[in-house]
């Protein structure tokens, strides 16, 4: 067991099927990866679109609880999940602030903690449960525009009925 | 300082603020430096119990007490209604907005 901390997952082949394979046996997204994807000479957004059909073959949500930092040079543009960085150095600063030394009793056993919280929160549907979530967001976007709507035609009501009484009465 | 005084208060420096600012730092820094992986293991255990915790409250939630739906199809009800009402206010027979549009319309194309 190790500390949360970043590491670098080495990947050549990019497929589908050994994605799924690398990621079951290193257990992204149960501690923190980047990966190079500069290397290689497939298309940017074909590896990304590959990193992401294989998380979600094994039920992997990016970034809960760990993220998958992907590391490129190039510029793509990408509105997804996965978090695209220039560098190593540029990752989040949270996983990669300490310097892993030998570890405590008291540590250890927070660290088994933190190893089985991970666990159990991938252990979760998260898939279903956050689409879910997105759906109910744009209802909610969808019924907040309805109630905007509704008191414009309120109001669009009441100055016609005005406007209808005051010519009724001239 | 004198070196008299400085023999005097010897034994006192850490109460009378005389010990060297740069060691003290170097101390505390050490002291921190032996603490910051179980504060970092903390840390991540409360987040990690509270994304658990998030996780599983939003899928009881919106599996059981979800109120959009039925919210949504009311506005939507609602928006028809006052669609109907504006417009009913508009075209009914002998409106008076109807017939001054009427009028104004036909002023400026005066019948032959």
């Amino acid at each position: 067991m190790k500390l949360p901390l970043y590491d670098e997952l080495k990947i050549k082949n990019f497929n589908v099927e050994n994605l799924t394979e690398r990621f079951k046996k290193a257990r992204v997204c149960e501690s923190p990866y980047y990966i190079h994807i500069d290397h290689i000479e497939m298309d940017a957004k074909e590896v990304i679109k590959n990193i992401e059909e294989a998380l979600k073959i094994i039920g992997l949500y990016p970034g809960i609880p760990y993220p998958l930092a992907i590391i490129t040079k190039k510029a793509i543009d990408y509105h997804g999940k996965l978090e695209l960085f220039s560098s190593k150095e540029n990752v989040t600063n949270y996983f990669s602030n300490l310097k892993p030394k030998r570890l405590k009793g008291k540590e250890i056993g927070l660290l088994n903690k933190v190893d089985a919280l991970a666990q159990k929160i991938n252990n979760l549907d998260i898939y279903p449960i956050l689409e879910s979530f997105e759906e109910k967001i744009r209802d909610q976007r969808i019924l907040s525009k309805n109630i905007a709507f509704l008191s414009k035609l309120e109001h669009t009501n009441d100055h016609i009925k005005n406007i209808d009484d005051e010519l009724e009465d001239e | 300082m004198g070196n008299k005084l400085k023999n005097d208060l010897s034994g006192f420096e850490e109460v009378l603020d005389l010990v060297n600012e740069k060691k003290r730092g170097q101390r505390e820094e050490k002291i921190g430096a032996e603490y910051d992986i179980q504060s970092f293991l903390e840390l991540e255990k409360e987040r990690l119990d509270k994304t658990y915790s998030f996780l599983i409250a939003l899928s009881k939630v919106f599996n059981n007490h979800s109120q959009i739906k039925p919210l949504l199809e009311k506005s939507r009800q609602e928006i028809t209604e006052k669609e109907s009402t504006v417009i009913n206010v508009l075209i009914r027979e002998r409106s008076s907005i109807l017939r001054n549009l009427e009028f104004l319309f036909d002023s400026f194309f005066p019948k032959p």
